[in-house]
Formats: structure tokens, sequence, C-alpha cells
């Protein structure tokens, strides 16, 4: 009983939206899906009130193609696909010849795994603007995945007619190749593929499995070392429609979303801008605050860092990132005791938290608590053995307590794991070895940096390490 | 030499002796329901008295554990020839929440805790069960979600483990009916959050050892709150915790186990584990650990013979798909489904991510042969947990079953109380024509629409065929007893080590026929998702009586071979009872 009621609570409000907005619907028209019903009570409210005016604005003129597309686009923003398909289906009713509509609904179709629509509808993209590259991509990656081999095989052929130096185009035509038993063929293309794009991580770890099962285990492991340094990296799609669905995405995940890619472009102030964005949409997001702390920390703005650190905990005091780079910040300013408390604070929400006790260890050596800081750095190896931070800073605490058997042991671990971040840890340990004196070990490590840095093509990093060894060398 | 032969007639009247002996129990009282023709299963839980309701505990948080549980075990415990059946519960994920918190309470009558129930299989085949949780000592009151079964100090009694949210157990099966915790003494605790365990001879020294699947370190101070593109609250995937690294327990012989996953060299790679199964992959003769992550790659431990493992899933094809992605595995099983004398891999994933199908090329290289097979359109729109190779129709090829149940919000199901249910699947081997799903066809059984998890694989009626036992979460267990009627014959194989452990888990089993290839199997109770299954071996034979001999590869590595073997009957093979096999018939 209590549960019933419970649920009635909760459902109430979704309830007297849906029929807030069915209450607006007009008789069905036979020619077209009806408008969907829509539950938008969850939504924050800027969403909501998007979502609302589309509609609205569709159900003045229901058979106004470019309305019953913007609220299909919006739907789609929000991964509403089921009802965003019965607006595209609509629009294309209304609207026969408009090629976005095909493209979008034939999209969300293939995200709902209806296969047949979305096969239609792309064709018909292709009929209605040849010229729109996507469309064949899509298409042929629908293709493949319903089993039609030569279909997927002739459009990505034809891509590649259309776009010779189509990565992505290539790399889908190996995979058809492969699934033909063209081992040959899909080697080429994908070869090309990682030609156009050199960091394509699947189609590095596609050649690592065609040359494994050709016996060329050298140039298998080649491309594996290859795919292990940017397993998730791929050429950007270019495909302006999909992106217009992006910009309509208001909602504070989508602006946090883009900061971390202004970050990663290299653009802070956007970055910042994007991110105080979504604080404006959703003021409670631990996301969007604990990346503005992250980002002030960066711009060394401690008041934006004290800022959102206050508003953050107040939601959350256990928060985990906005401990952890508040903490940083303390210990950086030298204020080792406060940086404690902060990452204590991630260990009473995750006691097994690798990164907090990594940090807590720091913090404790600062604090001249060898002990301590030796315990943490043994419990973030405990909880993660690839905590390579962790290893390193304990290699260090026991070579300098002149446990060095076991302080190499570590040190060596850390040195052996390859990605790109391999380069950077030779360097640190070398660091290690010099100041415990030995200067030849120290010596060889950052000559193995340098070939490192050289063959990944990490330029600043190379000049450093070169620079490093050349003052070694003069104070040796 | 003659295997020790137990025909189907004498393996129901020692379930009748022990019956009139004077089992006591609850009697089902509800009425079977009759099979329709062509339907191949028909649940029989109520029916047959296992009552049993999974409570998640679930208080409008969206704790992480609520969706993840929970898994069954069969098991014959009381070595009376039959299976029983043992059903992890669950609890308040936040010990500060009473029971009353909840939003799906546990059935009026029905006990808090873990059940066992006895399996009083009659005379006429029918199968009723009889909760002895009390009476055998049991009752775990932890949260826990799955169980690993294994004999493990080789008493002939099956012991089993169970894994949790909290801290596991391990429950020493003492041979008179009852269980005690022998979890500290045996030193195999983990406080972690596990999930699928399983036992395996790693070491080659005719004990179990004991592998621990660790998912991600959630905890209710830290719980996040994840919500849908429309900001419904619901549950957190992977990503938003990290992962916990799994563990492998030594036996030492003694009772005791010795943690060696940093000494076995498990440390060096980890993600958030859901399913694990062991066997020989690479055909060395070494048992090999598979372990399915949820979101990321997955990791084949290639043993070493040494004491050492090696991750060579990358390479061998295995911790990725072909396209290059890391997918949601939850559940594996290994099979030779394509007959070609090596384990082959499926797993199941998360809806739009298909299930996976690795077949092994014999070296420990495998390749993606989802699409070619035809496995992949049809599970786009599931998310699978529970799954196993089984010969559902006694053809002698593999087929598959998988339970599936959402741990997102279905877009259909939005604004029901619990809205993750899903139809479980039923997937024949059609050959070379790949696979078909043929649950539609399937009746009833098939067209329960529930929020399944674990599943578990075993002849419950000792009839010939699998049945199967699925748990569902945050619902009842469900029972599928298999009603296939037909000419097709069987043969049930029970292993008996002596030299390797009991009940012989890790040794591969061939069936011999005249101008076939061997049909090759593998003595398991791992796989699946959270469960422990049969430890009996089953083959299907189809229309063929012409069964020349049983060939085994025991974990230890000898080979041995048993002719004048019947068909449509259990049989026990003992370790050096056989005559030594050059692999011929």
């Amino acid at each position: 009983m209590q549960k019933t009621k419970r649920y009635m609570i909760r459902a109430l409000p979704g309830l007297l939206a849906i029929a807030a907005i069915t209450g607006c619907l007009q008789p069905g028209d036979p020619d077209l899906p009806d408008i969907p019903e829509l539950t938008v009570v969850e939504f924050a409210e800027p969403v909501r009130q998007q979502i609302l005016a589309a509609r609205a604005q569709l159900l003045e003129a229901p058979r106004d193609a470019r309305r019953n597309l913007r609220l299909g686009k919006i739907l789609h923003a929000y991964k509403l696909q089921s009802p965003a398909i019965r607006c595209y289906q609509r629009a294309r009713v209304l609207q026969p010849g408009d090629y976005e509509t095909a493209y979008l609904l034939g999209i969300a179709q293939a995200q709902t795994g209806d296969d047949a629509g979305a096969t239609a509808n792309l064709r018909a993209v292709i009929r209605l603007q040849p010229d729109y590259a996507p469309a064949r991509l899509r298409l042929g990656e629908v293709l493949f995945k319903t089993g039609e081999l030569a279909q997927a095989q002739t459009l990505f052929e034809d891509l590649l007619a259309q776009e010779p130096d189509s990565a992505w185009a290539h790399h889908r035509l190996a995979q058809v190749l492969a699934a033909l038993d063209d081992a040959e063929g899909a080697i080429g293309n994908n070869r090309r593929a990682v030609e156009l794009y050199r960091d394509f991580g699947p189609a590095h770890y596609a050649l690592a499995l065609a040359f494994r099962n050709r016996g060329d285990s050298e140039l298998a492991q080649a491309h594996m070392e290859r795919y292990r340094l940017q397993p998730k990296q791929t050429p950007p799609h270019v495909d302006p429609l999909l992106e217009s669905l992006d910009a309509l995405d208001i909602s504070a995940t989508a602006h946090v979303r883009r900061a971390k890619r202004l970050q990663a472009r290299g653009q802070p102030r956007e970055a910042l801008l994007a991110l105080e964005q979504a604080i404006k949409v959703e003021p409670q997001s631990i996301e969007a605050h604990s990346q503005l702390i992250r980002l002030y920390h960066r711009l060394n703005d401690a008041d934006g860092v004290e800022r959102h650190y206050r508003a953050v905990t107040a939601i959350e005091p256990n928060a985990v990132m906005a401990n952890l780079e508040y903490g940083t910040l303390l210990a950086e300013q030298g204020r080792f005791a406060d940086a404690a408390a902060a990452f204590e604070k991630v260990l009473a929400a995750n006691p097994d938290h690798s990164a907090a006790h990594t940090l807590l260890g720091q913090a404790a050596e600062e604090l001249q608590q060898q002990a301590g800081a030796e315990r943490h750095y043994r419990t973030a190896l405990e909880n993660d053995p690839n905590n390579r931070r962790a290893g390193l800073l304990l290699g260090r605490l026991l070579m300098l307590t002149d446990r060095r058997t076991e302080a190499t042991t570590h040190l060596d671990r850390v040195a052996q794991r390859s990605d790109s971040d391999q380069t950077l840890y030779l360097q640190r340990i070398a660091q290690v070895y010099r100041e415990a004196g030995e200067h030849e070990r120290a010596m060889t490590l950052l000559e193995q940096a340098r070939t490192q840095a050289a063959a990944q093509g990490q330029e600043r990093l190379l000049r450093e390490i070169t620079q490093t060894m050349t003052h070694w060398r003069e104070t040796q | 030499m003659k295997a020790i032969l137990i025909r189907r007639g004498w393996a129901l009247s020692a379930v009748v002796i022990v019956l009139l002996a004077g089992c006591e129990g609850d009697k089902a009282t509800q009425s079977v329901p009759a099979p329709q023709p062509g339907e191949p299963f028909v649940e029989v839980a109520a029916a047959s008295g296992l009552v049993f309701t999974h409570f998640n505990g679930a208080s409008g948080a969206y704790y992480q554990p609520e969706v993840f549980g929970p898994g069954v075990a069969l098991l014959d415990y009381d070595r009376d020839g039959d299976l029983d059946v043992y059903l992890p519960q669950a609890g308040m994920p936040d010990p500060g929440q009473s029971p009353a918190q909840a939003l799906f309470p546990l059935p009026a009558g029905q006990p808090t805790g873990d059940r066992l129930f006895r399996n009083e299989l009659q005379a006429d085949g029918m199968l009723r069960f009889t909760d002895v949780t009390d009476l055998a000592g049991l009752g775990h009151a932890g949260y826990a979600q799955g169980v690993a079964t294994g004999d493990y100090d080789n008493d002939g009694y099956t012991d089993f483990y169970v894994t949790a949210f909290g801290t596991n157990v391990l429950y020493h099966n003492q041979g008179d009916g009852r269980f005690i915790d022998v979890t500290s003494a045996a030193g195999v605790d983990d406080p972690r959050w596990s999930t699928s365990a399983a036992f395996l001879d790693y070491d080659r020294d005719g004990d179990l050892d004991l592998f621990v699947a660790n998912y991600v370190h959630f905890t209710v101070a830290g719980n996040k709150q994840c919500a849908g593109g429309d900001g419904t609250l619901d549950y957190c995937g992977p990503q938003s915790y990290r992962p916990v690294r799994d563990r492998l327990f030594r036996n030492d012989g003694d009772g005791r186990f010795t943690d060696v996953s940093d000494a076995a060299g498990l440390g060096v790679a980890f993600g958030p584990g859901l399913g694990v199964t062991c066997a020989d992959y690479n055909g060395d003769g070494w048992q090999d650990i598979y372990v399915a992550n949820d979101g990321d790659d997955n990791q084949l431990w290639i043993n070493q013979g040494n004491g050492r493992f090696e991750n060579t899933a990358l390479m061998a094809g295995v911790a990725i798909n072909a396209y290059g992605k890391a997918e949601a595995s939850m559940g594996v099983t290994a099979g030779d489904f394509d007959g070609d004398g090596d384990e082959d891999l499926f797993m199941t994933h998360l809806d739009r991510e298909t299930n996976t199908l690795y077949v092994n090329d014999g070296t420990g290289n495998f390749l993606d042969a989802t699409d070619a097979h035809k496995l992949g359109r049809i599970s786009l729109q599931y998310t699978g947990f529970g799954a196993e190779w089984l010969d559902f129709d006694n053809d002698s090829d593999l087929d598959l079953f998988v339970a599936n149940g959402a741990v997102r919000i279905e877009e259909s199901l939005r604004g029901q109380p619990f809205p993750y249910q899903e139809r479980n699947q039923l997937i024949r081997n059609d050959g070379r024509d790949g696979f078909s799903d043929m649950t539609e066809q399937s009746g009833p059984a098939l067209a329960l629409v529930e929020v399944s998890r674990g599943a578990a694989f075993g002849d419950l009626d000792n009839d010939g065929d699998i049945d199967i036992v699925v748990a569902n979460n945050n619902g009842p267990a469900r029972l599928l007893r298999n009603t296939i009627d037909g000419d097709n014959h069987w043969l049930t194989v029970r292993l008996q080590g002596t030299r390797s452990n009991r009940a012989g888990l890790g040794a591969r089993v061939a069936l011999l026929r005249a101008g076939k290839p061997p049909l090759w199997r593998r003595t398991h109770t791992d796989g699946s998702y959270l469960s422990a299954s049969d430890d009996r071996v089953h083959f299907g034979l189809g229309a063929g009586t012409d069964v020349q001999a049983i060939g085994v590869v025991w974990p230890q590595g000898t080979r041995e071979i048993w002719h004048d073997i019947g068909i449509d009957s259990f049989i026990t093979l003992q370790e050096g009872s056989g005559k030594d096999w050059d692999g011929n018939p």
C-alpha cells in the first residue's frame, strides 16, 4: 500500500505533464503519425522550456514540416529517439524531398535498431543529396551490420570515389573485406586508414589481428603497440547535420562535454564559459563545479577554486574530484595539513581510492610523516597495482631510506608499462636514481626516455630530456 | 575396463529411497503447467516448491549493487543424485537503512537471507523442493551476489563460495547436510564488491583454487547520482567508479588458501569484472582464466605453468570486439560450439551492443565471428547477463540460453516501478546457417518479461536433458523444466577425480562416435553470470546410438578412455579406472 502510494506521488507530476500536453492535441490526421506525447518533467527547467516551446509551436501549425523537424531534432538531441522518430516521420511525410529529415530519421532508426527503416531513409538521402557523404558511410554501416556485405562494400567504395582520403571509409571497407575473407584487401585499406589518420586506434587493432592471422608477429606487435598508445582515438566525423543536433542540446551535461572538448583543444577560457553555462542550467551539477575547480586550478585562480569548492561541498561534502583538486591546490600552496584533510574526505566516501591514498602519501611526506606516507603508497598500490605515481613515489621513498632492492622492484615496474606516459615516468625514475647516486643507471634510463620521446614525436619532452642529459654530463 | 554405469532407473530409485527415508518439507500445492507441443520448456518454480523472490533493497537512492544480482547455484549438496538449488539473497545496500524503507518489500512469509532448496525428486520425475536453509545451517544475511561451487577439500561433498557486496563467505559442506562458514580460517574473504567466482585447479596439484572477479569501488557514502538524457535518476554505469582488482586464492591443501594475485601476475590488468570462465583455451594442458569486464578490456589470463599468468587478451582478439571497442561484458560461457575441439567464448552485453562470439583457432587466438554466425542483430535490443552453451534439444550441438534484463531504464517501460524488464532468449545452433532466435516459438516459459540476471544449467529431474534456473532481480526465481520430447538420445557423465580434484573440474571429455568428429565438453560449474551449474557433463546425441567410447583429459594431464558406453544413461568415470588414451577410439 505504502509503495503504491509512493509511486503515485512520484508519478504524479509526470502524469500531470502528460495530461497537460496531450490535452492540446488536435484530432489525428490519417496521413501522419500522431505528435508524440512527452514526459518532460524530469528535465532541467531550461531544457523543459526548450522542448515545450518547440512542441507548442508545432501544435500551432502541426503540418509545418520545419516545426516537426525542429521538435524531432530537439528530442533527438536529448536521446529521446522514439518520439523524435515520430516527429521526423511527420516531417518526412510533409516534405518528402528534404534530405535533412530523411538523414536524421535514418540515424535515429539505426540507433533504435530499426535497420530496415534506417536503410530506406539513408538510401533516400543518397538519392536526394548525393553529395552528402556521411549518408553513404552510415548506410554502409547499417548494411554491414545487417549482413549485406556486397552492398556495404559498394557503398564504401563509392564513398572512397567521392572522398578518397576518408580514413573512416577505408576502415569500414576493410571491415567488410575482412568479413568477405579478403584479408589482404582489409589490410590494405586499414593501412591507408592509419596513413590518413596516424592514431586511428581501431584500425591499428584490426591490423594487429590481421598480421597475427598472417603469422607476421612483428607487424602485429607494432600495430598493437600503436593501438595501446591511443586505443580510443578515431578520426573526427565531419557530419554537419549531426553536429546541428549537438548544438541544440543545452543541458548541463552537454555544456560540460563541450568544456572538456574545448580544454582538450587548448581553449581554457572558452571552456570556463561553457562550464559556467552548465551551472546556470543546473546549479547543483557536481560534475560542472568539479570541472570548474580543476580548470580554475589550472588557470591559477585560487578564488575561483575556493568559490566552486564551497559550492560543491555544500552539495556533496565528500565529492571526489573536487576534494582531490582542491587538496592538490592546497598542497601547492604549502598547506599540507589542509590538503591532507581534503584527501581524507575522499577516503571517507571511498576508503580504497588509490589516487587519494597517493596524494595523502605525498602530503604526509611533506609533513615529515614517512611511515604514514609509505603506508598510503602501499595501500594505493594494493588497490591499483598500475598506479604508477604511487609506484614511483614508493620507490623513491624506499630509495631514500636505503631499501634499494624493493625500491628497484617498484621503479622497474613503473618503467615497464608502455603507453604515452612512459617517457615521462622514465625521466622521473632516472631522477630518482640520480638522487640516489646511481648516475650510470640514471643516464641509461634517460637515454631510454629520449629514444622513446623521439619515436613518439614528443618534441617538447625530447628537448627537455636532451638538456637534462647535457646538464648531468656536465655536473657528474 | 567398464565405466561405472548408473542407469536412469537406478538413479531415480536412489532418489525414491531418500524420499522414503522421511524427508520433511512443504508439499507443492500448485499444479504443474502442461507443456504444449513444440515448447521446449515449462516454468515450474512455484509448482515445484522453489519459491524465492529476490529482494534488491532499492530505496530510491539508485545504489549500483541493487541491479546486479542475483546468481544461482545447482549442486547436489547431499549426494542423493539430484541437483539442489542455492539462491543468494541481497539486503539493504546501506546498512543504516531498514528493510521497511525498501521500495519493493520481501514477499510476506519469505525469510531473509540466502536460501537452500533440497530437491526431492519424485519417482515419477516430478520436481519438488523443500527449503532446508535452517537445517543446513545456512542463511547468509549480507548483500549476496553470486555463488561458485566446488569440492575444495576433495571430501566428496560440494562446497560453495558466496560473493557479495561486502564480505564473501566460503561454506564447507560437512557431509551431514550441514555447512559451516570457514571464510576466516580459509583466508578467502574479500571485502570488496565481488561478483562471479570460479573454482579451478590452476597449479595442477589436485585441489581446487579460487578465482574471484571484483567489480568497482562503490560505497554507499560515495554513491553518485546518475541520470538519463531527460534528467531522470537511473543507475550509474561502471565508468562512474574505479574498478577493483580481481583475486586468485591458491588452495594450500590444508583448508587454507593464500592470496597469490600479485605473485601470479594478475595485478597488472583488471577492470570491472562481472563474468569468469576457466578453461584450457590454448590447449597446453593448463587451466586459463577469462574475465569479462563491464565496459573495459576483458582479460585472458594464460597460465604459464609456473604459477604465473599472462594476459594475452588483446593479441588473442578477445579483449575488445572486432570493431576495436571494449564492450559491457556481463556473463560469459566457454564451449566447443563448432565441434573443432577447442573452447569458444560467448559473452553477453548491454543493449545497443551485440552479444559477442569469439571463435578459438585452437591455439588461444580468437576471431570475433558474431555477425558471421548471426548472433549480432538478435541481441541488439537486450542487455544480456547469464548465458550458457547447452544442447537443450539433445541434437548434439551446443545452443545458447541468454538471461536478459536492463540496467538502464527501458524507454518503453518508463513510468513503471522497476522499468528494467526484458525477455530471455533461447538461441538454436543451426550449424552452417549460424544461430537463430527461437524465443518466439518457445511458449510461455520464454515469454516471461523480467529482470533476469543469473542462470544455472543442469538436469534437475534427471531425465537426460538440461533444465534452467533463472535468478531474477527483484522478482521470483524461475525453473524452466526441459520438456523436449523426441527421439534424440543423450548421455550424462559424472567424473570422479582421484589424483585430480574430486569432481574433475576442468577436465575435457570427448564422446567418440564412428565416422563423426568427437564431441568435446568440459567439466565445469563456472561461467554464465554469478552462477554455478551442474558439474556433470551432458551430451545430446541426436538420433545416433553409435557411441564408441568416452575419452577424458584430466586436469592433471593424464588421458583415459572407456569403452562399452551405454546411451540414455548416467555414468560415473573414476580417474584411474580407464585405459590410457592416445587420442584414438
